[in-house]
């Protein structure tokens, strides 16, 4: 599978590094990236005291640093998902059109060396338009869809993008504090080609105003690293008349410390 | 929101690990849209002794965590990974979720030793409340290398025994284990940084 990248194709660049105070491009915040280099303030802690979860469940005790061993430089061939070729479009699984402002993502999946992630699987889901998950154990008395299930998955190309067709799920209350509400997200999964290239993280959309009261986004230190999980409004991607584009880059780090053996 | 060149570029050539966000409690019909995926699929009777690990994981409250998220990767009886073929007998990958008492079963083969290290399995574990998944292993009681592991001796060595499953019994062909995950507490499983 190759994904058109639209017709503006796709911009190469050798300067991934920002040199000097970082000023949030989505935001216009100021944050000095010298006091931000450190990998580990790039990744949330494992105790954030706003989201409460994170209170009875983080470990309290360091990680304990080790170096990686055959057991982590491996990664099975995923059989275990019989990958339909429309897995990636969320908004064909039923008879009828979801509800909802249909949108289609794009990004690519590299290595912390900038080198693309060829057959990397993704996995999303997400709530539906009204900020309701099909799940059974979601409580929020907003509609289903029976148009839509918010699941769906797929592989990266040999250039390491991906691209998923859906509908921009709606924001919700959830029981966290008094009157809290999660911003619009979309859930992504990602297993590399090694047990250490794994990544679950969630992606946010520019301009929603619950991402700075929002405490899971909010848990990252880092606004460079906040900002990276906001997709970029990316008019390449729209289907003209159908849905809008987003462009989501996604970066997996490699272990720091040396292989033994 | 206009995206201005910058923001685009940055998206576009960013080096920087992607932040971690966590799982949250919805993930089943996104990774278990078919059910748990066993190590051990159909019919399938991969060489090696078969074994199964009973669990539970707890919260820092001791408190049942019924809905994590485990996944596992390891090596064949032979000791060796499957990295090639999808449609072997074993692909040495699994994934499954924690039930309402917070327990767990898996039910696998006992991995070969892997270049010298002592038996083990790899382990991820995901949860809400966890903004980036833990890393662990699990060894075996009574299997030889736990003494010179060179992951497992780079723990405290009071620490240790949170990694190594309990032996519990065997029948029929089966071998038995107790392993329980603490995320928290006096007991808390040692997780590892890569």
């Amino acid at each position: 599978m190759t994904i058109d990248l639209g017709r503006h194709g796709i911009r190469e660049s050798d300067d991934p590094t920002i040199p000097g105070d970082y000023v949030s491009p989505v935001t216009g915040y100021e944050t000095n990236s010298l006091i931000e280099n450190p990998a580990n303030l790039h990744q949330p802690p494992m105790v954030f005291d706003p989201y409460q979860s994170t209170r009875l469940r983080g470990p309290r005790n360091k990680l304990v640093p080790v170096a990686s061993s055959r057991t982590e430089r491996t990664a099975p061939v995923y059989g275990f998902h019989n990958i339909g070729r429309m897995d990636n479009d969320l908004t064909i699984q039923h008879d009828g059109q979801p509800l909802g402002e249909k949108i289609v993502i794009v990004g690519q999946v590299r290595n912390d060396a900038g080198q693309p992630l060829p057959n990397t699987l993704i996995e999303i889901w997400q709530a539906n338009a009204s900020g309701r998950y099909i799940h059974k154990k979601d409580q929020h008395p907003a509609p289903l869809d029976p148009n839509f299930t918010g699941a769906g998955r797929t592989f990266t190309d040999e250039n390491g993008y991906y691209k998923f067709i859906t509908i921009r799920p709606g924001p919700y209350p959830w029981g966290n504090h008094h009157d809290a509400w999660r911003p619009a997200h979309i859930h992504f999964s990602l297993l590399g080609r090694a047990f250490h290239q794994r990544l679950v993280t969630q992606m946010y959309f520019p301009g929603d105003q619950l991402l700075e009261i929002d405490p899971i986004y909010m848990a990252n230190p880092s606004a460079r690293a906040r900002d990276l999980l906001i997709a970029r409004f990316d008019r390449r991607f729209d289907v003209p008349g159908i849905a809008l584009g987003y462009r989501f880059d996604i970066v997996i780090g490699s272990p720091r410390a040396t292989p033994f053996e | 929101m206009t995206t201005t060149p910058r923001a685009m570029r940055e998206m576009e050539t960013s080096r920087l690990p992607s932040g971690s966000q966590t799982v949250g409690p919805f993930f089943h019909y996104g990774l278990l849209e078919n059910g748990d995926v066993p190590l051990i699929r159909g019919t399938d009777a991969p060489a090696g002794q078969r074994i199964r690990i009973e669990g539970r994981v707890f919260d820092g409250a001791g408190d049942p965590v019924n809905d994590a998220l485990l996944e596992i990767w390891q090596a064949d009886g032979f000791g060796q990974f499957n990295t090639e073929c999808a449609e072997a007998s074993f692909d040495g990958f699994g994934r499954l979720h924690s039930r309402e008492d917070g327990s767990f079963v898996i039910d696998t083969v006992l991995p070969g030793r892997v270049d010298g290290q002592a038996s083990h399995l790899n382990l991820h574990l995901f949860s809400r409340g966890l903004l980036n998944h833990l890393f662990t292993r699990i060894y075996f009681e009574g299997e030889p290398g736990l003494d010179s592991d060179p992951m497992l001796t780079e723990v405290p060595e009071a620490r240790r025994r949170t990694l190594i499953a309990r032996r519990d019994g065997s029948s029929d062909g089966l071998d038995r284990y107790r392993f329980d995950l603490h995320m928290q507490g006096s007991e808390e499983t040692v997780f590892f940084a890569l």
